[in-house]
Parts: structure tokens; sequence; C-alpha cells
């Protein structure tokens, strides 16, 4: 029988949580609408329409925490069709201004793609997630949860209790908004270390994945060199993650979206135009930002940019797409001749890229889907399908530290930018075990400040900020989002030392960071 | 990026950078020397990093707004965090298969101790690898609060610990968990490599790129240097 190549799509959609009521429009605020907008609705649009057009799909989507709080919230709703509201505004100016000149089909098609994305966002309740149940019923989705903030795992070992934290409050927001207990677990930038695994099977997952260089570097030898799902000590399993096909996307010099017929990210009106044009659409006081109008090709290194094609862009897309299955098929080929049949490739991206970054690759994903879908030699997959299909079997390895981050291990996460927060996270977390330690079973308002507590741990432990402080992007708000969290901690932890309870702050914090209502702060019991 | 604390290392260790990073004539210089050569390499390495080239797109999804932090300057509820907290502890962070992280804090009540009684402060590093054990005291000063730890062996397990002396015997203040370093197959069956050539081609085909770049991490490196030579050596004979 003729081996087949198991594709399992992997996409991690994730932001930290970001939402700032009280400013009446906040900066950082626009990754999410920017993502849910570019992003994660272009995305649920297209697979609705392969799914009424019977493509037989299949991949699995891991919404972060952060994120399905953030989309769910019904002060971020309101903000985001305000900002689509005047988005859709700008795009009619657009139309106007750009009357005669060859860009103004352009301006057109994004004003279309707005509209069209709000009246799907209200006409669905103004949320996304049923539509994203109904595409798991119909079979096409696998999800799964990951840690609560997106916690950079291995650097908290030595706490026991904030990693459970991290692993339980993950499976609970999964649970509470999609009605069941998820089998897989998305490691946040695939850190693992060893024993990891046994906390994650303690609480029913079933799976995670891993970095594609893990495998060759493990205890044992391995037999199929990531090909196979790899079985941990624990017995979960683990999905090493296909470094040479992702990296024909993901590679930033080389991969799919650096062609130059695509859409260049950074020329956008937001920045181009004149003040007195721009003002209303950008930030106070007269921030530039971007606004998603865009009408630049990336044309090459140079800053004289060519104006963009749509229908040319298309085309590279299909043959980029055409290119990704021969690399695929090729490596199947290759594998299967040295005696590794029916092997699983595991493609894992973050959602963002598409659509978002890569204006594409919406369209690179739904051609994708559709031709792997009628090729005789491509299987597409979830890895609970691959759990599940007696073709595929597993090998046994003791795995060692990992992550896909930059030199394959912590050092993005522990370099000289952020080294200086772990000291100050790990007394938090050493202070919230002692809060649940010395006051166990408080009721109403003490234990609504300890709740808070535990919240802002939590957060604090978030990898997104020591990243940006690592990429020098945003790198104060990370820092003072880092300060705000371990403050409000603090605040706790002085006032219960006191037995005191700082109701009016109480209430303030908990309208600030209203993440994880459920959350019982005896989760960071270490004796629980 | 620079990832070591230059001049928190040994002369020995500068000396060893300095030699896998290739500075010219490193054997000739003095401590000052080395640190300013590494710091030069390391600052290079860190502007190749930041190229800015127009490809480099999609590092992360969010969006950059780094010319204009300076209008968030005002969040509520930010305040300092403190210099240092009451215990006295001390934390191992795992960096990568040839560094980890020290931190540590002294207790008001420690330091006065310490400074009372003149005995000397001591960060000591335990590596021990089934019945080998080696243990290093590295001298600090009661000012220092953390030290980047080299791992001279990557297999077994490494802990670290604040000691001082008392009475001519070594008294320890505080020691950190341990961690478990390494454990490779290859890394310990060098040989095995050699005798690999299908099972490499099937590692090398999920860590190449299309261009035949190996993804990088420091020990794969190592792995696929031992199998370079194997296969160059086979070449020749």
């Amino acid at each position: 029988m003729e081996s087949v190549n198991n594709i399992n799509l992997i996409l991690h959609a994730h932001l930290p949580y970001v939402r700032h009521l009280e400013y009446p429009r906040f900066l950082e605020e626009d990754w999410f609408f920017e993502s849910l907008n570019e992003s994660y609705i272009p995305l649920l649009r297209m697979l609705e329409k392969l799914s009424k057009e019977n493509v037989r799909y299949k991949l699995s989507i891991c919404f972060s925490p952060t994120l399905l709080t953030m989309l769910e919230d019904d002060m971020l709703k309101k903000r985001f069709i305000n900002y689509m509201d005047l988005h859709i505004e700008l795009g009619e100016n657009e139309v106007r201004r750009l009357q005669g000149r060859t860009t103004r089909a352009l301006a057109q098609k994004y004003l279309k793609d707005l509209r069209e994305n709000l009246k799907y966002f209200e006409e669905n309740g103004e949320s996304i997630i049923d539509v994203v149940k109904k595409l798991r019923k119909e079979g096409h989705l696998e999800l799964f949860t990951t840690a609560a903030t997106h916690a950079y795992l291995p650097l908290y070992r030595e706490f026991p209790t904030a990693i459970r934290s991290q692993v339980i409050v993950g499976i609970e927001t999964f649970e509470k908004i999609f009605g069941y207990k998820p089998d897989g677990f998305w490691l946040p930038e695939c850190g693992y270390y060893p024993g990891l695994d046994s906390v994650l099977s303690s609480y029913g997952i079933k799976w995670c994945q891993i970095a594609s260089h893990s495998v060759v570097s493990a205890r044992e030898k391995s037999k199929y060199g990531g090909y196979r799902p790899v079985k941990l000590p624990s017995g979960l399993v683990a999905f090493p993650r296909d470094w040479n096909i992702t990296s024909l996307v993901w590679s930033d010099r080389s991969g799919y979206p650096c062609d130059g017929d695509y859409r260049e990210f950074y020329r956008d009106i937001g920045y181009d135009l004149p003040m007195n044009y721009i003002r209303k659409y950008i930030h106070e006081p007269e921030v530039r930002v971007f606004t998603g109008f865009k009408y630049f090709a990336i044309t090459g290194k140079e800053n004289d940019k060519k104006e963009y094609e749509v229908e040319k862009a298309m085309k590279k897309v299909s043959l980029h797409v055409d290119n990704f299955i021969y690399h695929i098929k090729r490596a199947g080929l290759m594998i299967s001749g040295l005696d590794v049949d029916n092997p699983v490739f595991n493609l894992c991206f973050d959602q963002e890229l598409f659509g978002h970054r890569w204006y594409e690759g919406i369209e690179f994903l739904r051609l994708f889907l559709i031709r792997s879908s009628l090729e005789p030699s491509i299987r597409l997959t979830t890895p609970s399908g691959n759990l599940n299909d007696g073709r595929i079997g597993t090998e046994s390895l003791y795995i060692n530290d990992s992550s896909w981050g930059q030199g394959g291990y912590s050092d993005v996460w522990l370099d000289d930018k952020n080294i200086w927060i772990y000291r100050h996270i790990h007394q938090a977390i050493e202070r919230m075990e002692e809060l649940t330690q010395r006051f166990p079973s408080q009721g109403s308002l003490k234990g609504r400040f300890l709740n808070q507590a535990s919240r802002e741990v939590l957060l604090a432990m978030s990898s997104d900020w020591p990243y940006i402080m690592h990429d020098q992007t945003s790198v104060t708000y990370a820092e003072k989002r880092l300060r705000n969290h371990l403050g409000s901690f603090n605040v706790v932890y002085s006032a219960m030392c006191k037995n005191t309870v700082n109701t009016e702050w109480l209430i303030k914090a908990e309208r600030r960071n209203a993440i994880f209502p459920d959350i019982d702060y005896n989760i960071f019991n270490p004796m629980k | 990026m620079i990832l070591v604390k230059v001049d928190s290392l040994s002369t020995q260790e500068l000396r060893n950078i300095a030699e896998e990073e290739g500075v010219v004539g490193f054997d000739a210089l003095d401590r000052d020397g080395l640190v300013a050569a590494l710091r030069e390499y390391f600052e290079e390495d860190e502007e190749q990093a930041r190229d800015s080239s127009v490809n480099r797109r999609f590092l992360y999804g969010l969006t950059d707004y780094r010319e204009i932090d300076k209008d968030i300057q005002k969040l509520p509820g930010v305040v300092d965090l403190p210099e240092s907290y009451p215990n006295t502890e001390i934390h191992l962070l795992y960096k990568n298969p040839y560094w980890a992280y020290a931190y540590w804090a002294i207790s008001k009540s420690d330091r006065k101790k310490l400074e009372e009684s003149g005995c000397g402060l001591f960060l000591t590093i335990r590596i021990e690898n089934n019945d080998e054990k080696s243990v290093f005291s590295i001298p600090i000063s009661i000012e220092d609060t953390e030290w980047n730890v080299s791992l001279s062996s990557k297999k077994g397990t490494c802990t670290v610990s604040l000691t001082t002396e008392q009475d001519g015997k070594s008294l320890e203040l505080a020691h950190s968990s341990t961690l478990n370093l390494i454990d490779s197959y290859y890394l310990d069956n060098p040989e095995e490599i050699y005798k690999n050539d299908n099972l490499f081609k099937i590692y090398l085909s999920q860590i190449a790129n299309k261009d035949g770049e190996v993804e990088e991490t420091p020990l794969i490196d190592e792995i696929l240097s031992v199998y370079e030579k194997g296969v160059t050596e086979r070449w020749k004979a």
C-alpha cells in the first residue's frame, strides 16, 4: 500500500490580555482589533465557505485563554465595532480620494472587506466562537488550549503551583467556552522541560507540540526523526514541529511572504498621508499607526515600491501553494525510501501571520486546504486523529529542554533585556503560595481579594512581556504591564499581611483585569 | 545579542569563549583585552541581528509601536518594584546547554552577620553526573545578586548555593533546586553518529530548510559537526 503523508496543520491564535477601558481608545488594543479584522474573521469566513463547498479539510486551532477572554468581552466587542466603523469611514474617504487612480480598486476592496467582516461579526452575535464550534462539530477542526496567560513554562519549573495554575486555568477557560475538556495543549513557544509532560497528563491532556530539534538531541536514538509522534515518559504524546516545511513560510528572509509581489506591510497611509487627512483615524495626540490601507507591493529591499496588484499576488499564491505541496510530497518520498511510511508532518504556525502580517496568507491557506484535500498522497489530519489511527505508531523518547525560540532553548526569554523580571515574578509566586497557606479558605471579600492576586500573578507570567523586551518593540508598554501586575499583587500581599482588604482598590482591579472570573486562588496552594 | 555578562566571567572562561568565537590573537590578550574584544564581537553580532532588511517581517505578530512608547507612560497602578526581597534564597534558571543563570537575595540579618564576621561569600556550583562530581566555589561580593553559570558538563544535574566559612567550615546560606542538564544519546555516543547515514538523512530532512541551512541550535551544531566530519572522512577514504 502506498505511503500517505499525514498533515497536521496546527494554528496558534494568541494575543496578550490588553484591555484599557480607562481610555476612550488605547493603542495596544489595536493588536486585538487588527487580528480580529484581518486574520480571525477572514479565516473563519474562508473555512465556512470551504465547508459549504464540501471541501474535505481538517486543521487544528488553539485559541489562547487570554484571547478567548478578549473575544468574549462585551466592552471589547463594542470597541471593535467602533474600530470597524472608523475604518469604514476611512475607507469611504479613500475611495473618494483615489478617484481616477489605479489604487482606487484596492481601496474599494478594503472597504468591502471591512463592511463584510463587520456584518459577519454582527450576524454571528458579535462573536466568532459559535462559528468555531460549528466547524468543529462538522469535523473540520480540532480545538485545543494553552497555558492560561501563555507563560513560557521552562522558566517556572521550580514552582509547581505556578505551572499547575497555568495548566488548570488554561483547561478551565477552554471548557467554559467550548463546553468540553481539550485533548491537546499548545506549549507556549514550544517550551518544554522534562517533567512537564507529567503535569499535563495528570490533567487529562493527551498531546502537545514540541520543537523539531528536540528529537535529534533526545536521550534515546530516534528512529523516525520527528516523522512519528513521540511518546514522552508520562505517556503524553508530543508532535514535533516540522522545521523544514514550515520554514518555507515562516522564514523572515526567504519565506513565501517575503515575495516582491506580495503586499508591503510597512507602507501604510497611517504613516504616509498628511496629518490633517489622517488625524481622526490614528491615535491621539497625532500618533501615527497602521490603518490597514496599504497600496504598495514589497517589490525589493529598497524604499522605491511598486503599486500592489491583487491579481499578480494571487497568481503567486497559487504558485507558492503548489510549491509547498511539492516540498511535502518530496520529503514524504525521501522518507518512505528510508523505511518510514505514512509520515506525520506537523505544520505549526502563529495564526496572526495569516491575513495580518501576510496579507495573502488566508488565500494561501484556502488553496492549500483545497488542493491537499484532492491530493491522493496527502491526508489532512489532526493530532487526536493520529492518536486514534492504528496506521500511525509512536516512538518513545526522553526529550530534553527545548523551545522554538532563537537558539532552541530559553535564551530569548532570558536575555540581558528581560532577565531582571524573574526575581520579581518568582517572588510573587512564592508569596502567593504563602497567602494560600495562611488564608486557605476565605470567602466573600477576602476571597475575591486573593483571587485578584492570583490573576495578577498569572498575568505577570505571560511570555509576551519578556519577548517584547527581547525584541525591543513596545518595551515600555510591556514593562509597565509587568510592573502593574506585580504592583497590584503587592497591594494584596501587603494588605493581607495586615489582615485588611482595600475594597475600593479591589473593585477597580477586578474591573481593570476582568479575566478568569471563576479562578480560585487556592490553585497556588503547594499542599494541594 | 549579548548572551553573557562578559565581565562576570573568569579569565579562563573569557579565553575559552574567545577561542570558540574565533577572536584573533586571543591567547596573547590579558583579561581587559579579552573583555574588550568580546564586547566588540558581541556588539557587532547584535548589530547584524538588528539588520533592518525590509524582508525581515513578521518576527512577531504584534505591531511594533516602538516610536511612540513615550505616549503611554501613565498607566494606572504602576509602582516601583522592591530592589531586594527579605529572605536569603538563590534560584537557578536553565538558559541553554552551556549556560544557566543564577540570581539571589541575602536577608538583612545574614548580610549583617557576614559584614560583622568578615567571612567571605561564595557562589558554589555543583555539577554531578553519576559518580563524577565537580564543585566550583567562586568568591563573590555581598553586593552581587546574579551570575551567569557556565555549565562545564552538558549531562547530569546542576545546583548552586550561597556559602560562607565559619570556624574553618563551609556554611550554606541557601541552595537552589536541582536542574537537569541535557541527556543526549548522540553526545554520549559520538562514534554512533558515523554509522547512521540513513538516520541522519531523516533527521536532516526535518531540521534543514530548502537552502540546506540547519535550524540553529548549539547542540545540533555539535552533533552535526561530528556527522559531517565522519562523512568527509568516509568520502576521502
